[in-house]
């Protein structure tokens, strides 16, 4: 398997807080990379800086043996890096539709996709949302919203994908047919990067899994490899008194969401060997 | 070197006043995140306010802040709730607050127009041309009693703020309006005492303004300006952050007068405004007023 | 960027841009016969001239307010510049009046680029403060620089080798045209999109591909350039300008009043907007002066409070009242509602608005 995105020694550092330590990781052709790790682990902020939106401070990303760290985020995505958020950001005021018609204009240019519509619909019609094109992302449910978050992303045309928590928030249900859904994702070529919370999903769907906590990387391997893992082990059930640390994740410090999670609670009950 | 100091002292009386007009601008965008563009307008009024208790009075300018403050406190909340209550507040509403205070401030510039004409005024007490020596350089009084009422108006404030139940009940909204109202805070109140207070404030700078310079109903937008410029560059909540946004202000627009014309120098605040957002895009103090 | 544009097919809403094609060509031929036709009389005549320009004006202030979000307290800085520009190129070189309001306005669009390249990275009311800096030191300057602008008094531009006042009426017209055209371009077409996108999320706009910096410089340079050629337009119109007029406060209310009392982001409310301004301004004002700014002020409380999107938004009322509903995204061009957008005081700018939401429901 050749490695599509590679990062290289990847640090991340706000003032005193190493958010993101000395990260390095690659991610194969068609390949599902899970990324753990408690709140405030520095995932996001890894997302962030391969994305380039969030310049590092040491270390780069490449993507196919070009750089995409510490360009601006819309040049990434027309190398062929897209992200969402773990908090949607749909464009409110624009139906369904437009918000994929706004990836797929803006996107990766390269071989044509067919007319923007058709595209967009297929794209819709793929993550199941076809029926609600012409709805405002406000009537949509939260399940709903999410999907629209990866379809605006997919129609971007992205060779890699980065989906932060998507999973998280959901019902059971919901979640095991978005599972599905970012199983097929891979199958239709694009290669996926995921932070979830919720193990089994991340742990069902992986092919190998990451584990950041305090922004280094203390482990790498299968699903399997990875739970059996002491660093991990302590990370997640050892050490309780490490809560109040939770609100650090720097991105999303000041939205009032950043500290309530849905699934930030669930981390410490959810045993990694589910 | 005796210009330079002369100057410099100059610079720092200018700024008590800066940071007593920006300090109203800067708690009421703190708190409900609405930039009160009538703020320059409200010091327009303020400043016709005393003029009026002077000259039909014979009210003193400074004896006359309690009584302004109290008025346009009222004014404040009045307005609050009768208008910005209406509006969405953050990002999404932005625009639109922006655009009602702008009517209202185009409105109160005209009524002080229809009240007052467009000549200029200013109140001349009977001590307006005394003057006070530091350093070996006279300055005028007044121009040391208002640097001396700012700082006392913004100490007064901030210990309102730190100490004071209610105080910290701003701040907290400040914070995190959502979690506020969790604990139990009456947040609309807040709201409504947050715009009355800052109002209060654009009032004491109106009445110290008035004993500064001379005024015409179109006073007050770069009054204006310069509150915001002080804002950009010194962040928000905190009073070194003012302080020192009003430091930097009134030492460039005193200090220009070396490098640029005279009449150059009331764009010099827009200039430090556009080369701190190009150098540093999120204020000196990595504010967090511009996200 | 052109191959991009190229390769992609420009998303056209069938139905509505064939219709909106024939009336169009209708209301240009319309206009341009009904001088002649009607014999309208010098004063409504020359007035109707001058109302074109204030629509185009208005109408280019709305693709960076409306289409953008950036509302700029400023144009007077590229209305005078462009008309004196305009003005000292008439006064001082052969060229055509058609050239000089092209300069003027290039010239004019450059200077937006100048100081809007790094303010618009600000969003919101701190753009728009900026832009009051903007307009305000510019119009220090322009008075003091007697040898460009005449000073306070003004520069007289020479009378004969322009178009005659009655000429104006259709030089207006074709002006506005054109800058419909460009109105409909910009807000239908892919480009659009993206500016919807900026002002709805800048940082989300720029994850999925958009480049906010760029497309938001188009935009100004647009703006900047069309008030620029209007105000080489009114240079000739009044064959007299000086710059506390040209540059004034006042001059960049009018922009911002005539684009949101005709509908802020909607595509043709501003030149609705204009022949509102033009009537208060030439009808009412002129028995009470005095009352200017403030009537303007109530109208903008009045505006923003009951109805966001104007003039424009009052049509959609009525045209949903006769059963015609507009797209889901039409909304989208003006400004929030209340009722649109939950109540969110401490979001951080752009995230946020949606996240009230959250949860299943």
């Amino acid at each position: 398997m050749s490695a599509l995105l590679v990062g290289e020694s990847v640090c991340k550092y706000f003032g005193g807080l190493r958010a993101v330590d000395d990260v390095s990781f690659t991610l194969g052709e068609g390949e599902i990379l899970g990324l753990i790790g408690p709140n405030g682990a520095g995932k996001t902020t890894l997302f962030s800086v391969a994305a380039g939106s969030v310049p590092a401070t040491r270390g780069r990303v490449l993507l196919d043996g070009k750089q995409v760290s510490g360009k601006s985020g819309h040049r990434s995505v027309h190398q062929g890096i897209c992200r969402t958020h773990q908090i949607v950001r749909p464009f409110a005021r624009l139906s369904v539709l437009d918000n994929v018609l706004v990836g797929h204009h803006y996107g990766r240019p390269g071989p044509g996709h067919g007319r923007p519509v058709d595209h967009a619909m297929g794209i819709l019609d793929f993550i199941g949302l076809a029926d609600r094109a012409h709805q405002l992302p406000g009537e949509l449910t939260l399940a709903g919203r999410k999907r629209l978050e990866v379809a605006r992303a997919l129609a971007t045309g992205p060779r890699v994908l980065l989906l932060d928590e998507v999973v998280a928030g959901l019902t059971p249900v919901e979640a095991q047919r978005f599972v599905e859904l970012i199983r097929q994702i891979r199958d239709r070529g694009t290669s996926i990067v995921m932070i979830e919370h919720v193990m089994h999903a991340v742990m069902g769907v992986s092919d190998r899994v990451m584990v950041l906590d305090h922004g280094r990387q203390i482990a790498e391997g299968t699903p399997e490899q990875v739970v059996k893992h002491p660093q991990v082990i302590e990370a997640y059930l050892g050490r309780d008194d490490d809560e109040p640390n939770d609100h650090d994740e720097p991105t999303h410090g000041d939205g009032p969401m950043g500290a309530g999670d849905p699934a930030s609670g669930q981390h410490a009950k959810e045993k990694p060997d589910a | 070197m005796g210009q330079v100091l002369a100057l410099a002292i100059s610079a720092v009386l200018l700024a008590g006043f800066y940071a007593s007009m920006a300090y109203g601008l800067g708690l009421i965008y703190g708190v409900l995140r609405v930039v009160n563009l009538a703020h320059g307008g409200m010091i327009m009024a303020s400043a016709y306010l005393s003029w009026v208790l002077f000259t039909r009075f014979n009210i003193d300018p400074y004896l006359a802040i309690p009584i302004v403050m109290v008025v346009f406190f009222v004014v404040g909340v009045a307005m609050y709730k009768g208008l910005v209550r209406f509006l969405p507040r953050g990002a999404a509403g932005g625009v639109q607050s922006l655009l009602l205070l702008f009517g209202v401030w185009l409105v109160i510039r005209n009524i002080a127009y229809l009240l007052f004409t467009g000549d200029d005024q200013a109140v001349r007490t009977s001590y307006s041309t005394a003057s006070i020596s530091i350093f070996g350089n006279s300055y005028s009084l007044n121009r040391v009693l208002v640097f001396v009422i700012s700082l006392v108006a913004v100490a007064v404030l901030q210990l309102w703020l730190s100490r004071t139940y209610t105080g910290k009940a701003v701040r907290a909204v400040t914070e995190n309006s959502g979690s506020s109202t969790l604990v139990g805070i009456d947040v609309e109140r807040v709201y409504a005492l947050t715009f009355g207070v800052g109002t209060a404030l654009a009032g004491l700078a109106g009445v110290l303004a008035s004993t500064l310079f001379a005024f015409n109903p179109s006073f007050g937008s770069g009054e204006l300006l310069k509150s915001f410029v002080i804002i950009v560059l010194g962040g928000l909540g905190s009073v070194v952050g003012i302080a020192v946004g009003a430091l930097v202000l009134s030492f460039a627009e005193i200090f220009a007068i070396y490098v640029v014309p005279s009449y150059l120098t009331a764009a010099v605040g827009f200039v430090l405004l556009v080369v701190v957002l190009v150098v540093r895009p999120s204020g000196l103090f990595g504010a967090k007023v511009l996200r | 960027m052109t191959t991009t544009a190229q390769s992609r097919r420009v998303r056209l809403p069938g139905w509505l841009s064939m219709r909106a094609l024939i009336i169009f060509v209708v209301a240009l031929v319309l206009l341009y016969l009904a001088p002649t036709v009607l014999g309208l009389g010098d004063y409504l005549h020359n007035i109707a001239g001058l109302t074109f320009m204030f629509m185009a004006a208005g109408l280019a202030w709305n693709w960076l307010g409306g289409y953008v979000g950036q509302i700029s307290f400023g144009h007077a800085a590229m209305f005078g510049t462009g008309g004196f520009v305009a003005a000292r190129l008439t006064i001082s070189s052969g060229l055509p009046f058609w050239a000089t309001w092209l300069i003027g306005g290039v010239v004019a669009g450059l200077y937006a680029l100048l100081w809007g390249h790094p303010t618009l990275r600000l969003r919101g009311p701190y753009f728009s403060i900026a832009t009051i800096g903007v307009g305000e030191a510019t119009r220090l300057v322009a008075t003091y620089w007697t040898d460009f602008t005449g000073g306070s008094s003004g520069l007289s531009l020479p009378i004969g080798n322009g178009p005659t006042k009655f000429q104006m009426y259709w030089y207006g017209l074709y002006l506005l045209a054109a800058v419909v055209v460009i109105s409909y371009w910009l807000r239908r077409s892919r480009i659009g999109l993206g500016l919807l996108a900026i002002k709805e999320d800048v940082e989300a706009a720029s994850d999925v591909g958009v480049n906010p910096t760029f497309y938001q410089d188009v935009v100004l340079f647009l703006s900047g350039t069309v008030v620029g050629v209007c105000g080489g337009f009114y240079a000739s119109y009044q064959a007299f300008i000086d710059p506390l007029d040209m540059f004034s406060f006042e001059r960049s209310i009018s922009f911002v009043l005539i684009g949101v009392i005709g509908g802020i982001g909607t595509i043709l409310g501003p030149a609705m907007g204009a022949v509102v301004y033009i009537v208060i301004q030439e009808f009412l004002l002129a028995s009470y002066p005095q009352l200017y700014l403030g009537l303007y002020g109530l109208l903008l409380i009045f505006v923003i409070l009951f109805e966001p999107l104007g003039l424009s938004g009052l049509l959609m009322r009525v045209g949903r009242r006769f059963g015609i509903r507009p797209s889901p995204s039409a909304a989208a061009g003006g400004m929030s509602s209340a009722a649109a957008v939950p109540d969110q005081p401490t979001a951080s700018v752009g995230a946020g608005s949606t996240d009230t939401k959250d949860g299943p429901r």
